[in-house]
């Protein structure tokens, strides 16, 4: 798989998403610095760097949040620079945040069924009259909901509200509502964050399932290395807004500017996080 | 199966409707007297939930809500009555040709009103999208305000009367229902509705809070209903998940202000004339009272809500005054309601901040799985030792969680129970969901056809990277 950092360069039209020279800029801060970075279709790849590196700055630049102050973005075949969000999601981009950001007083179906706005209609009359085909619509969606949470693991929560669920839960229906729109790319911000090793290992073989079942990209990112490292095809790493290295995992982890970037010297050691003993397990 | 208490539950509305259908019948043999309060607050009740979605359901603190009431009242005012006096116009009005003014049948102002309210709530609407809460409150405010003040002032809008100032518009048409040959076939006093005459009023009123509430609850559980509840609950996700907010809150606004406008169409329909001095500040302020101590985002407790307040405003606190003067007291407890509302608020928010029909969400009853388990031990939940101490041993998960990648190395689970010092038998491999074909129903357009929907890798859009 170590020729996946190079394909962009052959293979521009398999490219899902390209973003060339992208830079955000908060009055004189410099959070993302012309930095260029593709996502090819159907691939798990990770975005990684120390805090304040401008990951999630990055990330919010690619679905619209921001508004970027230069450079180029594209997404399936579109131009989708300063886009509103509502749109780029229009195309099949979606995302979970990195503080969980559910709608809490709504119950977890409803919460992926939010998800769909995309693709039901929902035309106005139809509601309004409780046509049948308005009815399908809702009652197929709300199969489709099940499904979904059932694909992700909380199907038995599905009446609950989604503010009530326990932490790890939480993180799933955030993952279950990006996938409700049946994106072709799903960005999942930190989804690891507060996980027990258990969980974590379960969103690893999640994160596999995502991208070999329903076929979609998966752009991560993500803290714990043990699990950018096993589950990402390739990583590029941030720090102070620039990209610092990119390529297949075990590459970057032997890259003397990541190990700098991590650990402040190079001393030899592999990119962790203070919190998990390097294993052999990890690559 | 449902319990006879979800059924009782499922056919409360219908129930209620009955209770009100009957309400005169009893209200008559009794002599209560409270038929005219009454017709007051079921206009409250329409505002109530009428408000109650931009409020309740979007999220969007309104507090010039009167506005769109009095812009109701104003349509009836204009299309009913001799009001424009330099020209003639009569659609089914039932009253001589000769007389002057634009005379139209109030079974046309309604829909008419509607209409012009809605267009009203999304061109106020417009300039508040991109603020929210206090700022958001205050610019309604504001718009609260100035609707009444240019009705007051509208006596000469570059020479023309348009609202004929302070002095308001009276002597509206009384709605009719076919004339002379409705009272024949509806019963003496149906066909043509004077002011003594409360009966046909009160079933309008009930209907049209039938319809207020068919509108309310339609749209709570559409895909514009998720998405205003999205947008309360947190418009940048809403916004991340493909909803066009601006449009969601546009459609709130005007479907709300339609609500109040059709309220407006039927109070000064049956007051019969309008001064701009009714649309007063304090009405935004009970309604919203109304909705708030209801619960926000519950229909029923919009309605419920709107007793309560208005209840105590139109028919307790002038029953008590007029029950003290019976035995010789002379207390006016008219003159206290904004102590007893003030008081009343103060309680509810200390007590029941949630209101008295908490916003609910939908209970969805599927026949092929069983309710939630009701116990502590759910995998996923945040036990498991992280920090130092003691370990507590992590009980095996009863259920399903994420299904695991099948057949991760027994030795590597190992790893992971060393490299977390953990006992091995702590990491075990969740058993993956039990599969459940889609019903053979299902066929959603959108999305993929195969046995799995979500499943894009088929998609002529999409090309995969050689690997």
């Amino acid at each position: 798989m170590s020729d996946i950092g190079t394909a962009q360069h052959h293979a521009q039209d398999t490219e899902l998403l390209v973003a060339r020279e992208l830079t955000m800029r908060f009055g004189g801060l410099t959070a993302v610095d012309a930095v260029d970075f593709t996502v090819p279709a159907q691939r798990i790849v990770s975005l990684i760097g120390p805090n304040g590196a401008g990951k999630t700055t990055f990330f919010n630049m690619l679905t619209g949040l921001y508004h970027p102050t230069e450079g180029q973005l594209t997404f399936m075949g579109q131009d989708t620079f300063g886009r509103p969000p509502h749109q780029i999601a229009q195309l099949g981009m979606s995302r979970t945040f990195q503080n969980i950001r559910l709608f809490r007083e709504m119950t977890c179906v409803d919460n992926v069924l939010v998800g769909m706005h995309t693709k039901l209609r929902g035309g106005f009359l139809a509601t309004m009259l409780r046509l049948p085909s308005h009815r399908h619509e809702e009652r197929e969606g709300i199969e489709l909901a099940r499904e979904l949470m059932r694909f992700v693991g909380i199907h038995e929560r599905h009446a609950e509200l989604a503010g009530n669920l326990p932490y790890g839960d939480q993180r799933r229906l955030e993952i279950a509502r990006a996938l409700a729109s049946r994106p072709s790319v799903v960005l999942l911000d930190e989804p690891a964050a507060g996980m027990n090793p258990q969980e974590t290992y379960a969103l690893e073989g999640l994160m596999h399932r995502i991208r070999d079942e329903l076929g979609c990209t998966v752009l991560l990112i993500e803290h714990e290395m043990k699990l950018v490292m096993s589950v990402s095809e390739r990583v590029t790493v941030l720090n102070f807004g620039r990209k610092i290295a990119e390529g297949a995992p075990q590459d970057v982890r032997n890259d003397p500017a990541v190990i700098e970037a991590y650990l402040g010297s190079s001393d030899g050691a592999v990119v962790a996080d203070g919190y998990d003993q390097p294993t052999e397990a990890a690559s | 199966m449902p319990t006879v208490r979800e059924r009782l539950g499922r056919h409360a509305p219908l129930f209620v409707l009955a209770f009100a259908l009957i309400f005169p019948l009893i209200e008559g043999s009794l002599g209560l007297g409270m038929m005219n309060p009454l017709l007051r607050i079921l206009t409250s009740v329409m505002l109530a939930m009428g408000l109650n979605i931009v409020v309740g359901f979007a999220g969007l603190l309104d507090l010039g809500y009167v506005a769109f009431w009095a812009i109701g009242a104003y349509c009836v005012g204009w299309m009913a009555s001799g009001h424009f006096s330099t020209i003639k116009v009569h659609v089914m009005s039932g009253l001589p040709e000769a007389i002057p003014g634009i005379h139209l049948s109030i079974w046309l102002i309604f829909p008419i009103a509607a209409v012009l309210t809605a267009v009203f709530g999304v061109l106020l609407g417009a300039p508040t999208l991109r603020l929210r809460g206090d700022y958001l409150a205050i610019v309604t405010l504001g718009f609260g305000e100035i609707i009444p003040k240019v009705f007051q002032n509208g006596d000469d809008i570059g020479g023309h009367n348009l609202t004929n100032g302070t002095a308001g518009i009276s002597g509206l048409d009384a709605p009719q229902l076919g004339g002379a040959t409705g009272d024949a076939m509806l019963g003496l006093g149906w066909g043509t509705w004077g002011p003594l005459n409360l009966l046909p009023w009160y079933y309008l009123a009930i209907a049209l809070c039938v319809l207020c509430y068919y509108v309310s609850v339609t749209m709570q559980w559409s895909k514009l209903g998720r998405a205003w509840m999205a947008i309360r609950e947190d418009e940048t996700a809403a916004s991340a998940m493909g909803i066009h907010c601006v449009n969601a809150k546009l459609w709130a606004y005007g479907i709300g202000a339609s609500l109040g406008g059709l309220a407006g169409v039927y109070h000064g329909a049956r007051i019969g004339s309008i001064f701009p001095s009714s649309f007063q500040f304090y009405i935004s302020i009970a309604v919203l009272c109304a909705v708030i101590i209801g619960g926000m985002g519950n229909v029923w407790g919009a309605i419920v809500g709107a007793f309560v307040v208005e209840g105590l405003n139109f028919w307790l606190l002038p029953s008590l005054t007029s029950w003290a003067a019976a035995v010789g007291l002379d207390i006016d407890f008219s003159s206290w309601n904004m102590l007893i509302f003030g008081v009343l608020l103060v309680v509810m928010m200390l007590y029941r901040p949630q209101g008295i029909f908490p916003s609910k969400s939908r209970k969805l009853v599927f026949d092929d799985e069983p309710g939630r388990p009701g116990d502590q031990h759910y995998p996923g939940g945040m036990h498991g030792p992280d920090g130092d101490g003691p370990h507590t041993p992590m009980p095996s998960p009863p259920g399903p969680g994420i299904p695991a990648t099948p057949g991760i190395p027994a030795q590597e689970l190992a790893d992971v129970a060393a490299s977390h010092r953990l006992a091995p038998e702590r990491v075990v491999q969740q058993p993956a969901a039990p599969a459940r074909p889609l019903p053979a129903s299902v066929r959603f357009p959108r999305y993929g056809a195969g046995s799995n929907p979500f499943d894009r890798r088929a998609d002529p859009d999409i090309e995969v990277a050689p690997a």
